[in-house]
């Protein structure tokens, strides 16, 4: 490319970024989305482009800029890897967006199910995918992970098995048909399922990452096909994400919660099957935590479902010096007549917003 | 969370005492001021000292028909109302201020778990259970003995049942697949009186094609006739590059530096990590990692321990390298991770007095602006 025409690339990447940015704290904002199965038997021409502005359609529309221009989309029908896979498509996004200048000042990613893992393995890897002059200006600030499927799900590696021709029961491919709207056959394109294999995610830049803090948002409502899908995923989950993902958790156990003195519904308690901090991945910290909220309700415009903040040792808290904000948890806490007057926590009125309005209210 | 309790309310006040004695005691040390009079759209007040109470309860019910009134005090006397998280904010921020004392290539290792974060190629069972809609059902699982296998390696399995209520027979196959193209079959050999199967295929008997690298090993279970079969990913790739040696450790300001010696076949960003012990005791103290653009075929990259995370462990030295790892970085036009092999011995490294290092705290910029990022959304509104 001549000099003029990456100068031109550079102008209209620059006018279009710097109008009206969708902010969050005042940082500019980056959206990336998860796996879109319909992708595996209908390769998207463009990229994925139409499928991400639908998938971001009803979040909320103060962090998105016009014509959706901060919202990083991929095919699913490809893998993260490979000449043309996501990490390239998504790379070449990038570039514009950085070279505008967007993120130096830092930005704030928020990503959804798959693309925790895609943007993990970016950011651990921007040295080499982007060069070192544009990864200097890739500068985040935090990362929002909204069902973090960065520890992988069950239900991707059903679905490779299937496709090199494992033997399945039909409770296995109701739920794999339920939850992707297809049967899953011999020989298909695995895509980015591949990638959401457990092993595969787990092996995929978790270590060696960059000190930015990875804010987990996960939950365990039930989709539709919830009631297929739990079955085959380890521990709770949101019908498509287990709470060891969406947690951060360096096991892929069966967990029941993101704190070991907090249930996912917000009940005050000691929880057995939780990860402990030292049982997370580096600089991951779970934020806030749904009991109800199911896997796709978190980028749209669902409402009704009560949340807590993931606080854990508050008493520890209370006494701390972290407790400089003048913020009293117990001022929070909720003596539940419905449960024999349980200690619950709550995020209050959670329920009235849907979750790009919690997040809004919890960073502003 | 059921609320259709409302036979709560016709039970009486002695029953809501009891409870409330019984629940007082259950919890974990609670914190004075402990509120009362709440429902899911109302809070008490924690900074007015009040025993819950018989009367506390009886005014709880009858600040109900109070209620948009009582939220809107409690919104003036509670700043963050509606946006508690604000609390874990700040309780993260104290935290992450913790995690990056340490420079994020060199991170001490402080248990078990932590070492578990950082032991390279791990694979991950997968699991399943035969009948989800029973409790203790009959579960198989594989599992590799690693993801990732160079070419010319002997890929390595165990396939494991569970939970069988008699003695049923049962016999296990496998297989290596690449897109559903069986490349080696194999049978299980049963490890012991266990429920676990060896199964394990010689590099000569894999046919796999110069450009797979993606294979996936399945196990098939024989019980009583019937089968079942669960599936694992296997990664089966070229060598690109090789650790030569590792060159003795040195102090240099605030680190101890580690050589380690390459060559490469494939130019561009090379990445090593590896985990550092007590030579004396086995004991994981600092996991270590850097990355460098790779000019030339043989070049080296240097392996930094900070002074902060040696003195965590509290340990001078002497120390083991191990859990080396070489990659090559994905990068323009292939975009892909490659790998390069590492020695199979420890690596022993001399160390120094911590006295020798100049002992000053690390403070990463970024990181510092990151925490003030969190810091500030933490902050009083």
């Amino acid at each position: 490319m001549k000099l003029y025409q990456k100068l031109i690339a550079v102008c209209l990447a620059t006018a279009a970024f710097s109008t009206q940015a969708a902010q969050l704290a005042g940082k500019n904002v980056l959206l990336i989305q998860g796996f879109l199965p319909q992708h595996l038997i209908a390769n998207p021409s463009d990229n994925g482009k139409a499928s991400s502005d639908n998938y971001w359609k009803s979040f909320d529309s103060s962090l998105k800029n016009s014509g959706n221009s901060n919202v990083l989309h991929y095919p699913s029908n490809k893998k993260i890897e490979g000449s043309g896979g996501i990490a390239s498509i998504v790379a070449s996004q990038l570039s514009p967006i950085l070279s505008s200048g967007y993120c130096d000042n830092s930005c704030v990613i928020i990503t959804h199910s798959t693309g925790d893992l895609v943007m993990r393995y970016m950011l651990a890897n921007k040295n080499s995918l982007l060069g070192s002059s544009l990864a200097n200006r890739f500068k985040v600030a935090a990362i929002i992970d909204m069902a973090g499927a960065g520890g992988g799900t069950e239900l991707a590696s059903l679905g490779v098995d299937i496709i090199n021709g494992v033997n399945h029961g039909t409770g296995v491919i109701e739920a794999l048909l339920d939850w992707a709207g297809f049967n899953f056959q011999l020989g298909i394109n695995p895509g980015v399922m591949y990638n959401l294999q457990p092993s595969v995610a787990r092996n995929t830049a978790t270590n060696n990452i960059p000190s930015i803090p990875r804010l987990r948002i996960a939950s365990t409502g039930d989709e539709i096909y919830g009631f297929v899908t739990h079955a085959f995923i380890k521990g709770r989950d949101d019908s498509v994400v287990p709470l060891h993902s969406a947690c951060g958790a360096i096991y892929a156990n069966s967990y029941d919660s993101c704190m070991k003195d907090l249930r996912i519904d917000g009940r005050v308690t000691s929880v057995g099957a939780a990860p402990s901090s030292s049982q997370l991945y580096n600089y991951h910290y779970p934020l806030i935590m749904s009991e109800s909220m199911p896997h796709n309700s978190m980028q749209a415009n669902h409402k009704g479902h009560d949340m807590t903040f993931a606080l854990t040792s508050a008493n520890r808290y209370n006494s701390s010096s972290a407790k400089t904000i003048n913020v009293d948890v117990e001022y929070h806490h909720v003596y539940a007549w419905w449960d024999w007057y349980n200690k619950y926590r709550y995020i209050t009125n959670a329920s009235n917003k849907n979750m790009g309005q919690v997040i809004l209210a919890s960073f502003e | 969370m059921n609320k259709k309790a409302s036979w709560s309310l016709v039970i009486g006040v002695p029953l809501l005492l009891t409870i409330f004695l019984l629940n007082f005691f259950e919890e974990e040390s609670s914190p004075p001021g402990i509120s009362s009079n709440l429902t899911d759209q109302s809070f008490g007040k924690s900074n007015e000292t009040s025993d819950l109470s018989l009367e506390s309860f009886v005014q709880a019910s009858a600040l109900e028909n109070d209620m948009q009134v009582e939220v809107m005090e409690k919104d003036e006397q509670a700043p963050f109302f509606e946006a508690e998280t604000k609390a874990r904010l700040i309780q993260i921020a104290d935290t992450f201020s913790e995690d990056i004392q340490y420079p994020e290539y060199s991170k001490p290792i402080r248990n078990k778990d932590e070492l578990q974060k950082y032991l390279p190629n791990q694979s991950v069972a997968s699991s399943l259970d035969l009948d989800v809609k029973k409790d203790n059902s009959p579960s198989i699982s594989i599992k590799s003995s690693k993801l990732q296998y160079f070419r010319g390696e002997e890929i390595i399995g165990e396939a494991a049942i569970s939970n069988l209520t008699n003695d049923d027979i049962v016999s296990v196959s496998a297989r290596l697949v690449t897109s559903g193209n069986i490349v080696a079959e194999t049978e299980g050999r049963r490890i012991g009186a266990s429920d676990t199967f060896l199964v394990s295929f010689e590099p000569d008997s894999l046919d796999v094609p110069p450009k797979v690298t993606e294979l996936r090993l399945i196990a098939n279970f024989n019980v009583e006739g019937r089968r079942y079969e669960i599936g694992t990913p296997v990664k089966y790739v070229n060598v690109v590059a090789s650790i030569d040696y590792v060159a003795d450790a040195q102090v240099n300001d605030t680190f101890l530096e580690v050589p380690v010696y390459l060559t490469t076949s494939q130019l561009g960003y090379h990445q090593i990590s590896a985990n550092l012990y007590n030579a004396e005791t086995g004991r994981a103290l600092v996991h270590l990692s850097a990355y460098k653009d790779v000019l030339v075929e043989k070049d080296f990259i240097v392996l930094k321990a900070h002074i902060a995370a040696l003195k965590v462990a509290g340990h001078e030295g002497p120390y083991f390298l191990d859990d080396l790892t070489l990659t090559r970085m994905p990068s323009p036009p292939r975009f892909i991770t490659e790998f390069g092999t590492v020695p199979d011995e420890k690596i022993t490294l001399n160390g120094y007095p911590f006295s020798d290092y100049r002992d000053e705290p690390y403070i990463d910029e970024q990181a510092q602006e990151r925490l003030e990022f969190l810091s500030k959304l933490g902050g009083e509104r």
